[in-house]
């Protein structure tokens, strides 16, 4: 033993082990990447397409489009699945089921997680997670403005899941006025003008009771100084717009508004 | 195996050339898995996590912001052009709520982005923001 510690020394097999564990240790954490690091989805999640049987149950209880037997549309697309991932919830991708395409060929997917229900759509305009029971109550439901995936920046694109027996979708507007709310498969995604009276409620019946939810639709979305990425290359290109990062700007407390970072 | 003993200075050469690729892996792979996570406080209603005492935001190179709230409640990410004011991708929802492929583009240029976390509830909620590099893949 004493002259294979006295080879080692003289050969620095030490620390050529040494090395060896680093090169082990950088790769677990290459391919053990974090999906989400938050501090939220440290505590819970990590992406898997493993995701408890009970969990997914509970979710298809609520939504018959994750019940009904998976065709071959119903597949997700890898670039789909990385997105998910990002959000860094369990969802299980074998369970996905395309539940609409859009006039414009946006389709929506439906994927179980472990603790409800994910939506994306191809166009990757929306992404998000939702409880089982934000399902159930209504608040499953998201919104997105100022994306590149939008037409333009004067779009507001809502999107949602609604629970099986929700009958008469309809969404109403700041002044009051209704629209009927097309779902799919238990999901909807609708764009409107920012200009227009804003969504601001999403109302269906079960039961024969009315069910009213909040549309997470900013307020401000009007004036909101929105840019698409073709917009930023012409403001950079008159000089409008600082690349270099310094220091952060100072932030306004006024209202109800962003920091305007 | 055995090592050449006769040769010790030929052996050690891939031993260096091996320690230093393996630091650059792990290096790499912990230089991937950083997030920047901001905020992670109690924040009021209908107010950005960088308006609060104690509040932060993310200004850097990232592709992804990420805001959530573990009650799931409603949050919105909102993303800035660095230094701009200018929107380049919000999202609000029910959380967790992402930018998706908003921010990639961006990241691919050399663009640095303010990445932002708010309650936009009436009520007060803790709110966790992370902004991270994911990708650069720009579609």
């Amino acid at each position: 033993m004493s002259r294979l510690r006295s080879w080692l020394r003289n050969h620095n097999v030490s620390l050529a082990l040494f090395v060896l564990g680093v090169a082990l240790a950088g790769g677990v954490l290459t391919f053990a990447k974090p999906l989400a690091t938050s501090e939220a989805t440290r505590a819970s999640v990590r992406a898997s397409s493993a995701v408890s049987a009970g969990s997914v149950g509970r979710a298809s209880a609520l939504l018959e489009v994750l019940r009904r037997s998976a065709t071959g549309h119903d597949a997700l697309p890898p670039q789909l699945q990385s997105a998910l991932s990002r959000l860094g919830v369990e969802v299980d991708i074998t369970g996905a089921r395309r539940a609409l395409v859009t006039p414009q060929g946006n389709a929506v997917y439906l994927v179980p997680s472990n603790s409800g229900v994910c939506l994306i759509d191809s166009n990757n305009s929306e992404s998000g997670c939702f409880s089982t029971e934000a399902v159930r109550d209504g608040r499953a439901t998201q919104s997105d403005d100022c994306s590149p995936s939008l037409p333009d920046a004067n779009t507001i694109e809502i999107a949602g899941v609604l629970p099986d027996g929700a009958a008469d979708p309809t969404i109403i507007r700041a002044d009051g006025t209704r629209q009927a709310l097309k779902v799919d498969g238990n999901a909807y995604l609708a764009q409107f003008g920012s200009y227009a009276p804003l969504p601001t409620r999403i109302e269906w019946t079960s039961l024969g009771h009315a069910v009213t939810a909040s549309a997470p639709v900013p307020s401000d979305v009007v004036s909101e100084d929105c840019v698409t990425p073709a917009e930023v290359k012409a403001l950079e290109a008159s000089g409008k717009v600082p690349r270099a990062l310094g220091h952060p700007p100072a932030q306004p407390t006024v209202s109800t508004v962003y920091a305007k970072g | 195996m055995t090592f050449p003993h006769h040769s010790p200075a030929l052996w050690r050469v891939p031993v260096m050339v091996a320690s230093i690729v393996a630091l650059c892996v792990a290096l790499a792979s912990l230089g991937a898995a950083t997030a920047n996570a901001y905020c992670g406080i109690w924040v009021p209603g209908n107010t950005d996590c960088a308006n609060v005492a104690g509040g932060s935001w993310a200004d850097g190179y990232f592709d992804q912001n990420v805001a959530s709230d573990p009650n799931g409640w409603l949050v919105c990410q909102h993303t800035y052009l660095y230094g701009t004011g200018t929107t380049v991708s919000r999202h609000c929802g029910a959380t967790p709520e992402g930018a998706g492929w908003d921010l990639m583009c961006y990241y691919a240029e050399g663009r640095a982005s303010s990445g932002h976390a708010g309650n936009d509830n009436s009520f007060s909620q803790p709110i966790y923001g992370s902004a991270y590099i994911e990708t650069v893949h720009c579609v």
